[in-house]
């Protein structure tokens, strides 16, 4: 019996201290994609300063002005992140010193996209509001409807092309 | 002859004090299907439709939560409290908190009642009336809680309108087990006191 309280207070004492301390660094697999990119989203202020590893694919966006971005992201379900009709995806607007690959078949239901492994971290944890024409059904553009998608911008300090992808989800869930 | 009738009067005592030890047994194996009832979802969004449980935090990951006061971070040990956290921050401390007293009086409560079946002392379940009573408490206050979320914007955001989309809790399968736990050590407490008399 004061064995088990003993316990049970040890580890109430080393839970906060072991969540406390340096900064983390996180390199997100197939595994964790979506539950810690999901995390970024909505607590982004907590992954300051901590190095990122991510594989994803290029993925090109225009909003409603026609400013053009360049994003590493994976498509994902409406829950998370944006909500912008068949392409929703979760991810982050790529900032870099060097030029990052073209995206390829980014709209298409298909792994054959450019795919990058890219190390880096959040520039901050404001994120840029960018307004999108919304999709229709048949995936063409609806020029009456806007939508308002949110990302994080991501300083890339590396980035490698990956050429076997094969294993790699472009649409991630849970 | 006196000597014979004390003897025997010890004797059969000592007898249903042993037939007493039978409740804490079966208490420790219910408290153990409790404990283990408290891997279910606490908290959970289900859609039928689309892929069944889609994102929960189960009462041991409320008592991590609340042991660490980490309601914004990933990982199996929190389960999805992160998520539910971003809409309903009170909702999930609150959570977080019975959770936790919850889980630790499960917990002493399982350790106690092992403890009057191995030790033989059935004075034991006394205090694990005790933990029990109070463990099922906090349960149901756990169970408003996670219930409490279903009143925030994450209904919007993951059900949009799908009726086959809720929060639910199964909070209630552990306490209604705690139910007949607190029944049996009841009955033994009543059985103990009247021996004593």
């Amino acid at each position: 019996m004061k064995r088990l309280l003993c316990l049970l207070l040890a580890l109430a004492l080393c839970l906060p201290l072991a969540a406390c301390g340096k900064t983390k660094n996180y390199v997100l697999t197939e595994d964790t994609f979506f539950l810690v990119m999901t995390n970024m989203q909505y607590y982004p202020e907590q992954y300051e300063g901590s190095e990122l590893e991510l594989d994803c694919f290029t993925y090109s966006l225009e909003d409603i002005h026609g400013n053009k971005y360049l994003c590493g992201v994976r498509k994902c379900s409406a829950e998370f992140g944006c909500v912008c009709g068949n392409d929703t995806v979760i991810g982050f607007i790529l900032d870099a010193p060097f030029e990052l690959p073209a995206p390829r078949n980014q709209s298409e239901a298909s792994v054959e996209k450019t795919w990058v492994h890219l190390k880096g971290q959040l520039s901050s944890a404001e994120k840029e509001e960018i307004e999108i024409h919304s999709y229709l059904p048949d995936g063409s553009i609806n020029p009456d409807k806007i939508e308002t998608i949110k990302f994080l911008h991501f300083n890339v300090e590396t980035c490698d092309l990956i050429e076997d992808y094969q294993n790699l989800a472009f649409y991630v869930n849970k | 002859m006196a000597e014979t009738k004390a003897a025997k009067r010890e004797r059969a005592l000592r007898a249903k004090k042993q037939k007493l030890l039978i409740f804490p047994k079966i208490g420790a194996a219910i408290n153990a299907v409790v404990l283990a009832a408290c891997f279910l979802p606490f908290l959970g969004i289900y859609n039928t439709d689309i892929q069944g449980i889609e994102i929960q935090v189960n009462g041991w990951n409320a008592l991590f939560c609340g042991l660490s006061g980490q309601y914004t971070a990933t990982g199996a040990l929190y389960g999805n409290m992160d998520i539910f956290n971003y809409y309903a921050t009170d909702a999930c401390h609150s959570l977080g908190l019975w959770g936790m007293i919850a889980m630790i009086l499960l917990v002493v409560a399982f350790a106690v009642t092992l403890a009057a079946a191995i030790g033989k002392q059935p004075v034991l379940c006394v205090p694990a009336l005790a933990l029990n009573v109070l463990g099922f408490v906090a349960l149901v206050l756990a169970y408003r809680s996670g219930m409490a979320v279903a009143q925030s914007d994450i209904i919007e955001i993951y059900c949009q309108s799908n009726p086959a989309c809720s929060v639910e809790s199964y909070a209630t399968i552990p306490a209604v087990l705690m139910i007949g736990c607190i029944v049996l050590h009841a009955i033994a407490t009543v059985k103990f006191f009247k021996l004593k008399k």
